[in-house]
């Protein structure tokens, strides 16, 4: 009944080279740790190597003409607390961050373990889609860019292979004129809960007429997904009532939500619709 | 209350607090000894099964096991110290036998150096099972004769009783509400895992168990027969408690016994600590209930008839059913004032783990059941819904047809007044429904829960007042604080009776070998019986002390007072001397006389009087994800007197958020048999973000049989939130929840017209 | 299964350790350095009675590999106090008595030392949110956030008064 998570060997690499060595010579048996805390509440069996990755100078929020570079070894608080992401587009990002489970823990957790551990209902990966950021990683083979989208494959699978570590998140510079929101749907308005339903939006609007419409959703799929359709929906059309609840609808048909213990599948469904409703309205009325 | 009392109802700062302030309060998995082992159960796999074999074959020479034990030797308790009282009925209270009856439960432990060795001689037990048919259902378990859970069936227990004719009672109603209630398997969910335990069996055949159990000196009896020796050769020790809330009532299953059998068979100090998981698992939880209800009332809002028909599901083993079934009858029978009630109430097993003693035992779920009945009542006779409570409630004076005693002290009336001004309950009920997505709403409920058990269980209170050679205090007693601030409340009420200054007064630790019998901490009852307890030894103890004093002053002991430490005749300042001289001198300085002032006192509390209360909660609803957020809880609740009302305002504010969390939140998922939520991410409990404004109003009806007049608060703080919490989700919103928890799935079903 | 050597400050005193590769620190400061005040409540990292500081932050210790943590500065509930004198937020905890059975005590005065040194005047909400992470069964979480607040108050006051 109790899991023993009992590592035998303990890494610290002088460079992320090292690392990814370490990692490819250990294959399943290996794990990154950066902030630790999917690790150690995972405490998985057959985990027999840990590559510490915490003290390579992977923490940092860097911009440039290419846009914002975040090191993986980020934390979410710093995320958070960037004024970078406090206010105009980059909104999305801070406000996936800050309701991402606790201060304390997000004291801890870095946003490239949020994204490796790959949980369906993970918060960080939903603004980055919107965003349309690409991934930087480090491997045997040398360095690899990896588009948000491609990311992800299945629950708690990524596209990364034997020895491959996360490095960097880019972030491109957002459109101009761009409004955005993340919305996140727990259990009875408590204030600290893995999302039933996600959402971030990503709007650029001129005269009230859409010219960009992102949707990412989450803890639908086994994978965030963008809703394509929805999307498509609101492309070149004004951004009324009518218009905004016809793309929610339209994202909550494109949804596959399961039944589990946090939710019905039928629920998550219903809830799409009003969270990415919400979600475009919010952006709207942010769209400078 | 114009009283001028010198500490009672101060909130002076608790005797523990600064220990737990500062790390240095040690509770039970703190507790290590030179030596000790550690031990882990092995659990059942499956809901119902019959043990065939055990090999441990290879588990006993794994390097580090020192002691294994088996079900096979080792007795389970399945009893409360109900069945202490007849030899026949003690033997109930002991299951040895071959059967494993939820998910979780206990085959065997083993003992080793450490941990990890121990949790790996369990992969080296191979255990041969016979699978048997469980019963998940306790309505399909009670009809079934085949398959049994238990040998005498799976009917643990039924009651019936009846006052009027209940059929006349539905005659005289003009309005007749019928509905069935369902309420959730809540979890204590205490801060401190249930449980841990360090047992040392002594080479002397003594056995020092540490438990943080409510009940020290009954599991030290349970204990005692469990393992074949005489009371006297047990203690138990109970370090600091991180919470019990009914949660550590008697011995936890698989605890204690096992840990103790492991160290006299190793002959070493064995620990066990059960995790987090096993807490959620394998120990006790409050009874779902399914509860009948048909309720008969005039036009006028007289309640006239009511029909209770209650099954409360066991679990695989029972240590408190027949208790929590008969504390229905608070709310049931004993609140309002409806001549004619009928009231059945069956406790049945099922294939799940235990229930047992939870925070108002079974008051809650009468409650949900009963004031949301009597909501519905208000809601079709339009009445405000406070109105028919004042109308109905059993007022001061009248007989308690529950208990037979006439009723002391209600202070009932003042919590609806008090809770409803301070609330703001008569803008808010009237204003008309919301528009838009979010609506609010309001309600209220009312509860009655009686303190203590005096002569519905054996529930002696005992203490030991004693006077050092100072004139300070030692007061012994095994009130086992789990966190209320029993311990300190006792010293208030030693200290303003003897007149010494609470400073100067000591509270012992629990430990049976010191203190006296007591039946601990349950049903709120330390304040009124312990306090009872306290004040006859303190009187007694003064009664010495002044007897020494008048030989001294030459004075009559009748003309003599103590106030602040100083013993001075009635007047006449000049005439005294301090407590502390007078002890230096009677119990050192007078070489002929060296006697100490000690003052026992044992023996019941002479009632079970009510605690009233009210409950009211504003809400608001997202109409389109059903989810609920509270806005407000105001709870005023009359507890005769508050020696310490601070810790009464804890009570109030801790039993809101926990009877919110039972409204909305907590339920023990299980599927098969098996817990799918055995951790706190997905059992849910409410968090600093989460809570509304809290109000808590305290009210002094003064008991008369009361110390100081107090009676307690312990479980009322959560009897009525429940009820308060749903009804105000259908002020907002028109659904009506009869099945707990209210999750935002139920209230949108209950929105687009499905049935509850 | 080779021991991995660290080297931590721990209210102030300098410890070297050889620590297995799966010990936490919660394990490390309840069962090596004894310091008993830092509880387990779940073991993953939901109830926050493991809180500690480390480097000034609020940080869960059963969900930190000793071996992660070499090289910093680590405050338990053992050292907030100076010397016999109460630390204000433990003064502040047993005046407002927001303890009762303490098991959370510990844990809620670690999150809000940390939010306090980053945030002298934290308004309500701000406490709630440091709080998030500390469950508590007994209180409802009323007077704790009280005696945080007052707690602030009192330590703004001394400092400008």
């Amino acid at each position: 009944m109790v899991s023993f998570f009992r590592p035998r060997e303990y890494y610290r690499p002088k460079n992320l080279a090292e690392a990814s060595s370490i990692l490819a010579a250990s294959s399943e048996r290996g794990r990154v740790i950066a902030g630790g805390t999917d690790l150690l509440l995972q405490k998985s069996k057959g985990v027999e190597c840990i590559v510490d990755i915490s003290k390579l100078g992977l923490d940092y929020i860097k911009e440039n003409e290419q846009g914002i570079c975040l090191g993986a070894a980020t934390t979410v608080s710093a995320v958070h607390a960037s004024p970078l992401f406090s206010s105009g587009p980059y909104l999305v990002l801070s406000e996936a961050a800050g309701s991402l489970a606790t201060a304390t823990i997000r004291n801890k957790a870095t946003v490239g373990g949020n994204l490796c551990n790959a949980s369906p209902a993970a918060d960080l990966p939903l603004p980055l889609f919107v965003l349309e950021a690409t991934l930087l990683a480090v491997g045997p083979e040398g360095e690899r860019r990896i588009p948000v989208h491609e990311f992800f494959k299945d629950v708690n699978v990524t596209g990364l292979s034997k020895g491959e570590l996360l490095k960097e998140i880019c972030i491109p510079p957002c459109p101009e004129n761009a409004g955005t929101c993340f919305m996140k749907l727990r259990r009875h308005m408590t204030a600290i809960d893995i999302a039933v339903v996600n959402a971030a939006v990503l709007l650029v609007c001129r005269s009230g007429i859409c010219e960009t419409a992102r949707i990412a959703m989450g803890a639908v799929a086994p994978t965030p997904v963008r809703a394509r359709n929805a999307e498509m929906l609101l492309m070149g059309r004004k951004l009324n009532e009518h218009t905004i609840q016809e793309a929610a609808e339209a994202a909550a048909a494109e949804s596959k939500p399961i039944d589990d213990l946090r939710a019905s599948a039928a629920y998550r469904k219903s809830m799409v619709a009003v969270l990415v409703s919400r979600a475009l309205e919010t952006s709207l009325r942010r769209c400078p | 209350m114009a009283d001028s009392f010198s500490t009672i109802g101060k909130s002076v700062q608790r005797v523990d607090a600064v220990e737990k302030a500062t790390g240095m309060a040690k509770y039970g998995p703190d507790i290590r000894l030179d030596r000790m082992l550690h031990a882990k159960l092995l659990r059942s796999p499956y809901a119902h099964a019959r043990v065939k074999s055990i090999d441990l074959s290879r588990a006993v020479r794994l390097p580090g096991v020192k002691a294994i034990a088996t079900i096979q030797e080792v007795p389970k308790v399945v009893g409360y110290w109900f069945f202490l009282r007849t030899e026949n009925k003690k033997k109930q209270m002991f299951l040895l036998d071959n059967i494993l009856r939820f998910i979780g439960d206990p085959i065997l432990a083993v003992a080793a150096e450490d941990e990890m060795t121990a949790q790996e001689a369990l992969s080296l037990v191979h255990v041969e099972y016979e699978i048997l048919p469980p019963l998940f259902d306790p309505l399909e378990a009670m009809e079934q004769e085949e398959v049994r859970i238990h040998r005498r069936g799976n009917i643990a227990f039924e009651v019936k009783k009846a006052y009027g004719n209940i059929d006349d009672g539905f005659r005289d109603a003009d309005i007749i509400i019928e509905n069935v209630y369902h309420t959730s398997k809540q979890k204590h969910a205490t801060l401190e895992p249930i449980g841990t335990c360090v047992a040392h069996f002594h080479p002397n055949g003594k056995l020092t168990v540490y438990s943080s159990t409510q009940l020290p000196h009954w599991i030290r009896v349970y204990l005692a027969n469990a393992l074949g020796l005489t009371v006297n050769k047990v203690r138990i020790v109970k370090p600091y408690t991180g919470g019990s809330f009914g949660g550590r009532c008697g011995v936890a299953h698989g605890l204690e016994v096992m840990c103790s059998w492991l160290s006299r068979k190793s002959g070493r100090p064995v620990r066990m600590s059960f995790t987090r998981e096993e807490d959620f698992i394998g120990t006790e939880t409050r009874h779902p209930m399914t509860i009948r209800i048909k309720t008969g009332a005039t036009r006028e809002g007289i309640l006239t008839a009511n029909d209770i028909s209650i099954v409360a599901d066991v679990g695989a083993y029972g240590t408190q059913y027949i208790g929590v079934l008969a504390d229905c009858l608070s709310t049931g029978v004993g609140l309002y004032k409806t001549p004619h009630i009928r009231f059945s109430a069956t406790a049945v097993f099922t294939n799940k783990s235990l229930a047992g003693a939870f925070r108002g035992y079974g008051n809650p779920q009468m409650n949900f059941a009963q004031e949301s009945q009597v909501d519905m009542i208000a809601d079709k006779l339009r009445m405000d819904p406070l109105e028919v409570r004042l109308k109905n409630y059993r007022p001061l004076g009248e007989i308690d047809p529950v208990l037979n005693e006439v009723i002391r002290s209600n202070g009932l009336r003042e919590c609806l007044q008090k809770g409803a001004a301070s609330f703001g309950w008569k803008e808010k009920v009237r204003k008309g429904a919301d528009t838009g997505v979010r609506k609010r709403g309001v309600g209220l409920a009312v509860m009655l829960h009686g303190t203590g058990a005096a002569r519905a269980l054996p529930d002696p209170a005992s203490a030991t007042v004693m006077i050092n050679p100072d004139g300070t205090v030692n007061l012994v007693t095994a009130a086992a604080d789990d966190g209320q601030g029993n311990r300190t409340v006792l010293a208030q009420i030693a200290s303003e009776v003897l007149g010494i200054d609470f400073d100067r007064i000591s509270v012992s630790d629990t430990d049976t070998d010191a203190t006296p019998l007591d039946c601990g901490t349950h049903g709120s009852r330390q304040t009124y019986s312990g306090g009872l307890a306290v004040k006859a030894a303190a009187e007694k103890a003064r009664e010495k002390i002044l007897g020494f004093a008048s030989k001294e002053l030459q004075r009559k002991a009748d003309d003599l007072l103590i106030r602040d430490g100083i013993v001075s005749e009635r007047g006449n300042a000049a005439v005294s001397i301090s407590v502390s001289d007078l002890m230096r001198k009677t119990q050192i300085e007078d070489m002929g006389l060296c006697e100490q002032v000690i003052a026992s006192s044992s023996g019941i509390a002479p009632a079970m009087p009510g605690i009233y209360g009210a409950c009211f909660v504003e809400v608001e609803v997202d109409t389109e994800t059903g989810e609920v957020r509270v806005l407000k809880l105001t709870g005023a609740y009359d507890v005769g007197r508050a020696i310490h009302p601070d810790s009464v305002r804890g009570q109030i504010t801790g039993g809101g958020v926990m009877g919110m969390g039972w409204a909305l939140t907590e339920d023990l998922l299980i599927k098969e048999g098996r817990v799918l939520n055995s951790n706190f991410a997905d059992y849910r409990l409410l968090r600093s973000c989460d809570v509304p404004e809290l109000e808590a109003i305290i009210v002094e009806s003064n008991e008369p049989t009361g110390p100081f007049g107090a009676k307690g608060i312990g479980e009322a703080g959560m009897v009525c939130v429940a009820s308060a919490v749903t009804n105000a989700i259908y002020h907002a919103t028109g659904v009506r929840i009869k099945d707990l928890p209210a999750t935002p799935e139920k209230i949108l079903g209950g929105l687009k017209g499905k049935v509850m | 299964m080779a021991k991995v050597h660290i080297s931590i400050r721990v209210n102030g005193t300098r410890h070297e350790l050889a620590v297995e590769p799966w010990e936490r620190l919660v394990d490390v400061l309840r069962d090596r350095l004894r310091l008993t005040g830092t509880k387990v409540g779940c073991g993953e990292g939901e109830c926050g009675a493991c809180t500690v500081n480390m480097d000034g932050k609020a940080v869960l210790s059963c969900l930190l590999l000793a071996a992660t943590v070499d090289g910093s500065e680590i405050l338990t509930i053992e050292g907030v106090q100076q010397g016999s004198e109460l630390h204000p937020l433990q003064e502040a905890f047993v005046r407002e008595s927001a303890i009762q059975c303490g098991y959370c005590t510990p844990g809620m005065i670690m999150a809000a030392h940390a939010l306090l040194q980053r945030e002298p005047s934290p308004t309500e909400q701000e406490v709630r949110t440091a709080l998030a992470n500390n469950l508590c069964r007994c209180t409802g979480y009323e007077k704790p956030v009280k005696a945080i607040l007052a707690c602030a108050k009192a330590m703004g006051e001394e400092h400008h008064g």
